[in-house]
């Protein structure tokens, strides 16, 4: 089922925050990690990855660093800081809070 | 790496991560930012390989993924380019160096400190020249930089085959484009806002920071301009020609005035030669104003380019240097 843009435009971030913060990882491992936990649901735009990931990071929630993938071969690996660890979880929240309110009103009468 | 199309791929993907990030203003940023493209590419076409692919159509489908090249460019562009200096920064430097001038204009009334004064003043000058230089440079990178966006949103929409409704202000885009009923379709029409909406926003650097330099332009080009003016009239020995003879000591020479003639206190001189030698009387103004002055019998008198006091002629530094310009092209023809 293919999602709308609008949709994942309100939670790419969160959903990159989330997976960088189980663990540091590198631009195309987020690709694969998303799309695998959401049973291929999510394939996220992986020209627009790396703009989001930048804006994080001066955003002071990243930091970013080289270092050696599982292939041997070196990449630029992104690691969540403090504030970001704060951020995602304001921003979970607020997602869950939002999801919920939805499900309420899709809820309602039945069409 | 090649295949048997003779595909290099690893000059593939150099190519295309230099597009990628063609946009990127900052050389170090565009350096990190292409391999960082560079390697996800490879991670892909690595992937695609696996599944039995070609190099190069593993490249394609590498490439496919990544989604148009020009949205990224401006995405790209828009995170990456933003305004080093900070406006907390920028605002304060000016204010502080308006009042620096200001302060040391009135100090300057005082003799005994004139020269150091003079000299921190004419630092003060450069500064605001050199600051409306900055706002300079930056409206005109500003404006390119809008362009340059309205430019690669109209090739988005020709090559996808969208047609666009032109807001105003670009309604003169419409004149230019080559479909002028713009009517709006398309199924990705939410791009095509938001990147307007991006263009609009406050966070990017296009339009609202293009208001910004249209009036950060005025104030550039009034103290460029003023600062230039500052000198040709405070400081005519800056613009001394070259076949004048050098000044000498403005302080040990009596100009021999007319009886009942005094120069006023706070105006002070400076002999200058013309080149047939006849002695020409200079009088160097304090900063900003215009004309001269002097007392005759008495009576407050003005010199506004020039004026024949006995065998002294009296001038101001925009009329001397207007008198020595004027020589100068008699001479040429």
């Amino acid at each position: 089922m293919k999602i709308s843009k609008e949709l994942l435009k309100g939670s790419t971030s969160i959903m990159v925050l989330k997976m960088i913060a189980e663990g540091d990882c590198y631009g195309y491992q987020i690709i694969q990690k998303i799309a695998r936990r959401s049973g291929d649901v999510f394939h996220l735009n992986e020209g627009t990855l790396y703009p989001i990931l930048h804006t994080l990071e001066k955003e002071g929630y990243l930091e970013s660093y080289r270092g050696e993938s599982e292939t041997g071969r070196e990449r630029k690996y992104y690691s969540i800081t403090a504030q970001g660890k704060l951020h995602l979880a304001a921003r979970i929240e607020e997602w869950c809070a939002y999801t919920e309110a939805v499900d309420e009103v899709l809820a309602g009468e039945s069409v | 790496m090649t295949d048997k199309d003779d595909f290099d791929l690893g000059e593939a993907i150099e190519r295309y991560a230099t597009h990628l990030a063609h946009d990127i203003k900052s050389r170090r940023r565009r350096a990190e930012v292409k391999q960082e493209y560079a390697e996800h590419i490879e991670d892909a076409v690595y992937a695609y390989t696996l599944q039995g692919f070609e190099n190069s159509e593993a490249f394609r489908r590498a490439c496919d993924d990544l989604g148009d090249a020009t949205r990224v460019q401006t995405l790209l562009a828009v995170v990456h380019n933003k305004d080093r200096l900070p406006r907390w920064v920028k605002y304060p430097l000016i204010v502080f160096t308006a009042v620096l001038v200001a302060v040391l204009y009135f100090l300057i009334e005082n003799e005994s400190f004139r020269d150091w004064y003079v000299l921190l003043l004419q630092l003060g000058v450069l500064t605001l020249c050199g600051i409306g230089v900055y706002y300079l440079v930056l409206f005109f990178r500003a404006v390119g930089i809008r362009r340059a966006a309205i430019r690669k949103l109209l090739a988005y929409a020709k090559q996808n085959g969208h047609t666009l409704r032109i807001a105003h202000p670009y309604r003169s885009l419409v004149r230019r484009t080559t479909r002028p009923e713009l009517i709006y379709e398309a199924e990705d029409k939410r791009y095509i806002i938001s990147l307007f909406a991006t263009i609009r926003k406050k966070k990017t650097l296009h339009l609202t920071d293009n208001g910004l330099y249209s009036y950060s332009a005025k104030i550039g080009y009034g103290l460029l301009i003023g600062g230039i003016q500052y000198y040709r009239t405070a400081m005519p020995g800056l613009f001394r020609p070259k076949n004048m003879a050098p000044m000498p000591n403005a302080h040990s020479h009596v100009v021999d005035l007319p009886e009942g003639v005094h120069l006023m206190p706070d105006v002070r001189y400076e002999e200058h030669y013309s080149p047939d030698k006849q002695n020409i009387n200079v009088l160097m103004l304090n900063p900003i104003p215009l004309d001269v002055d002097y007392l005759q019998n008495g009576q407050l008198q003005k010199v506004r380019d020039d004026a024949l006091l006995g065998d002294v002629r009296l001038w101001s530094a925009s009329g001397f240097l207007s008198y020595i310009e004027g020589e100068r092209i008699k001479k040429r023809h």
